[in-house]
């Protein structure tokens, strides 16, 4: 393993040296300069060279990278795509925007002519499913290069059923001197789409090395996370009062600039702009970790590090040798969690484990941009079996976490509440309601081919070509029929938008959507209302859409830039409104009579390991009361369930609350009041003593039925003291519970 | 013709050991039932109603009761991984839900079914736990546990694994 590390290590950095060696020196001063070089531009090779094999990882990463290569050979002829896959993105691109592809005949794009038929009609959407008559020269082909007798009528997928062996044919073989605009789609087909393509050279797919750095999906914006290792210093160095003078190494929370005193072991970098940088070992303690977690005994404090690949985990010195000018390198990992109400913080990076690699004065080593963030405002992505390193939370960790986390039925509140990077719901919706329309709105109809065709729905404009919306169409009465419509071109109308994709599913949608859009916006990268921005541009353009594309739909009103920020613009005029209307929009008031009941010990989420539960069980809240003391709802709305059993919940009751779709159950009193299908108002009384548990159990539940009754077990609900919080019902000081606005404090109602 | 007798005898002594071994054991082995049918009411219970799973964890035949302990889960817990215990007993005429955990509480087998048959569902449920986790991290989750916080068939299951926690 270690060895497949230090080899995943070489390649990395040999990458990046490959990269920023061959650039002339000229445009490496300028890094502007370096957004414009193209693959194609960097010069030969001077030394012949090779590279190792990943012996069996490459099943796991899709590619070998072992090859050698001669002096004067280019990179193009010999980086192939995967190398380049984690910083670039190159697999996003589709043909069509690489090259034109009028005057290509198959033969002439090895990542396709490599293929088999079979596995390449699977790459290209639909394209064994159109008749040979409308694919010129394939019959042809088909007859020249093996002998085969076709009919006009037949299609591809036809000729295979047949013909079995056919399938296993390379497509240079059998139809390498087709055109390839004959075959349908092909212009919609992404790099990514073809099996094998990581395999494939830069200079195999046509157009790609001349696409400049800056133009990739996820450009490279600048070239300087390499230095050269120099010295390595031991622990008398800094032994005195004197601190080191020029550190670049640190913590999020020290900074990446923070001197070491009293024996100091650290690398002394080199190489532009690191002339003389200290970047000290693991022993250097400095402070690190936030909130919560972060004040955990022992996980305050970090052995330094710097973030070359965001902050997933840090990359750590853990010993120099003076002698031999060795560095062992490791890594380190941190816990955090923010949940759905409460942000619990990050630990340090205190989970330190070695990495098993060693470097050299002279060597190349990763140090991230030097951008006073440990390098992480520009991150590189590490090879995946780095992640595998991460060793177990400690259990004073998980305690914590667990007992503040949600569960796993999160959401379901409307749209109340902040994704990623603290975005709010509410506001984004809004911001998208401008630009896009009202829950109702019908897009004009779309036809890219194949089985991209069809309108864009509802308030965010999901096309009905989309899987996730068809899914939730199709689980409707009439949804098939409708979706054979929208694919048609047929009229639809705004009616059948309500009907079929409802507010409440485009919200669902949305904030799945979204969520995942901000997330890659934020591993590329963006931050404040770049964000905003590059999400829009996601929702407008897909996953691969260019940063700052000048890309334009069918009406050409907005590029992928300026949907972006005209986003970004609607998002801070409604976010503070959206925020209080968020709020004011709650049927849910502050319970003005008197809130009953203590927090018992048993909180929500409590931990039963041995009892098959991983740390997680208690599905609700207990509370404290007297024997024959009464218990209120706390949210009103619809009794749909009421059952008495003799154990578990015993007597409970659903009380299901239509604005929020969720289900407040009641559960282990010893009488209620209420039936079902009678309407409870907030505050009401509905239930009278405890089971022999001696408590009443509390929970929030968003896995609702269509009874509007709840699910069972603890996936499908929140913690119900931080929801009712949140919507502002109770309060909680210390183990009690109190009214939202207590009467004495001046809020009277 | 000695030595066929021989073998015989042989053969006969090693499936008479083998029947009284069972009979000596029969209730003394949590066991993993896989040749008897599950219980009758197992499928009309909510759990199951609602669209979620179980996984039989032990089974335990008594003189006239079999007991059962599975571990039930929700709809929406496709993982598996927050159990809710349901604890059913069963005779020839009859089948009852002794306990269905359904709110997540800690609480004791022995509460519902008689401690022999609770250490051995509380044995079958670590020894669950720590095929999942491995040997190390079993030990080294319970080394420092609090004794109070464990029931009396919880604190003697782990002594059977080698933990002593008082």
């Amino acid at each position: 393993m270690r060895d497949l590390l230090r080899r995943w290590l070489a390649a990395l950095l040999i990458g990046c040296a490959l990269i920023a060696g061959f650039i002339p020196s000229a445009i490496a001063a300028d890094l502007g300069a370096v957004e414009a070089v193209s693959f194609n531009q960097l010069p030969p090779f001077e030394q012949d060279g090779s590279w190792p094999s990943v012996g069996e990882l490459a099943r796991d990463i899709g590619y070998d990278t072992a090859r050698s290569w001669l002096a004067g050979e280019y990179p193009a002829d010999v980086l192939k795509i995967g190398d380049i896959l984690d910083g670039l993105h190159p697999e996003d691109f589709r043909l069509s925007e690489l090259a034109v592809l009028d005057n290509l005949s198959i033969a002439d794009i090895k990542l396709i002519a490599d293929l088999p038929l079979a596995s390449f009609l699977q790459s290209v959407p639909f394209s064994g499913d159109w008749l040979l008559e409308q694919m010129p020269g394939v019959a042809d082909a088909l007859t020249q290069a093996i002998g085969l007798a076709t009919q006009p009528t037949e299609t591809l997928n036809q000729i295979l059923l047949d013909y079995v062996e056919l399938g296993d044919m390379r497509m240079g073989d059998i139809l390498g001197a087709v055109p390839l605009t004959a075959i349908p789609n092909i212009d919609i087909a992404k790099i990514s789409d073809f099996a094998g393509f990581k395999e494939q050279t830069l200079s195999s797919i046509p157009g790609l090395g001349n696409i400049p750095l800056g133009k990739f999906p996820i450009p490279l914006t600048s070239l300087s996370f390499t230095a050269q290792q120099d010295i390595a210093f031991g622990a008398k160095e800094y032994s005195a009062s004197k601190p080191t003078p020029k550190p670049v190494s640190g913590s999020i929370e020290a900074g990446f600039q923070v001197p070491c005193v009293g024996g100091c072991p650290h690398i002394e970098l080199t190489g532009t702009g690191w002339q003389g940088d200290q970047w000290m070992t693991k022993g250097h303690r400095v402070p690190d970790g936030r909130g919560i977690l972060g004040a955990i005994p022992g996980m305050g404090e970090a052995g330094a590090y710097r973030l070359p690949f965001g902050e997933t985990f840090a990359l750590q010195i853990r010993s120099t040798d003076e002698k031999t000018g060795a560095a062992e390198w490791g890594l380190a990992f941190r816990v955090c969690s923010s949940g759905f109400f409460v942000d619990l913080g990050c630990t340090a990076y205190a989970l330190e484990v070695p990495l098993g690699i060693t470097t050299y004065e002279k060597d190349t080593i990763l140090t991230g941009l030097k951008d006073g963030m440990g390098g992480r405002s520009q991150p590189v992505r590490a090879p995946p079996e780095w992640e595998a390193l991460r060793p177990a939370t400690p259990p004073e960790v998980r305690s914590v976490t667990s007992r503040h986390r949600s569960g796993q039925g999160r959401g379901g509140f409307g749209l109340c509440g902040e994704g990623p990077g603290g975005i709010n719901f509410q506001a984004l919706s809004e911001a998208y309601g401008y630009i896009e329309g009202g829950y109702s709105s019908v897009g004009s109809y779309v036809n890219l081919g194949g089985r991209e065709r069809g309108y864009g729905l509802g308030k965010y404009q999901y096309m009905s070509y989309r899987a996730d919306v068809r899914q939730i169409i199709q689980a409707k009465p009439g949804g098939a029929a409708f979706l054979q419509r929208a694919d048609s071109g047929a009229a639809i109308s705004s009616a059948d938008v309500e009907r079929f994709l409802t507010p409440a599913d485009q919200d669902a949608l949305f904030k799945r959507d979204q969520t995942r859009n901000i997330e890659q916006a934020i591993s590329e990268g963006f931050t404040g209302s770049r964000i905003i921005e590059r999400i829009g541009q996601i929702h407008y353009g897909g996953t691969a859409a260019p940063i700052d594309g000048d890309w334009a739909d069918t009406h050409g009103r907005l590029t992928l830039k300026t949907y972006g920020e005209e986003l970004a613009e609607n998002y801070q005029k409604v976010s503070s409104a959206s925020a209080s209307k968020c709020k004011a929009a709650t049927p849910v008031k502050p319970l003005e009579t008197k809130v009953t009941g203590t927090l018992s010990a048993q909180e929500y989420g409590s931990s039963r390991p041995h009892r098959g539960c991983e740390g997680f069980c208690h599905a609700g809240q207990d509370i404290d009361i007297d024997e024959g003391e009464e218990f209120q709802a706390y949210l009103g709305g619809t009794v749909t369930r009421r059952e008495c059993h003799d154990g578990g919940y015993y007597c409970f009751i659903d009380i299901y609350n239509e604005e929020l779709d969720v289900v407040l159950r009641i559960a282990e009193a010893e009488e209620i009041f209420v039936e079902e299908g009678q309407t409870v108002e907030p505050g009401q009384v509905v239930s009278r003593g405890h089971a022999p548990t001696g408590v009443i159990h509390i929970e929030i539940r968003t896995d609702v039925n269509d009874a509007g009754q709840g699910g069972y077990g603890v996936a499908g609900t929140v913690d119900p003291i931080d929801f009712l919080e949140e919507v502002g019902v109770i309060r909680r000081e210390g183990i009690r519970l109190v009214e939202a606005h207590s009467p004495d404090d001046g809020h009277g109602h | 013709m000695k030595i066929s007798r021989r073998i015989s005898q042989f053969l006969i002594g090693i499936a008479a050991f083998v029947m009284v071994s069972q009979l000596a054991f029969r209730n003394h082995l949590p066991a993993i039932a896989q040749q008897n049918a599950a219980p009758a009411c197992l499928s009309t219970q909510p759990h199951a109603t609602s669209g979620g799973s179980e996984k039989l964890v032990s089974q335990y035949e008594g003189d006239s009761t079999d007991y059962w302990l599975y571990y039930t889960y929700g709809a929406l817990d496709t993982e598996q991984q927050y159990a809710m215990e349901l604890v059913l007993t069963t005779t020839a005429n009859s089948c009852d839900v002794a306990y269905w955990n359904a709110a997540g509480h800690s609480f004791s087998y022995s509460s519902v079914v008689p401690m022999d048959v609770a250490k051995q569902f509380s044995l079958a449920g670590f020894q669950q736990h720590l095929d999942s986790v491995g040997q190390q991290a079993f030990a080294a989750y319970y080394a420092s546990a609090d004794p109070s916080l464990f029931f009396e068939e919880d604190l003697w299951a782990l002594r059977q694994l080698g933990i002593s926690l008082e």
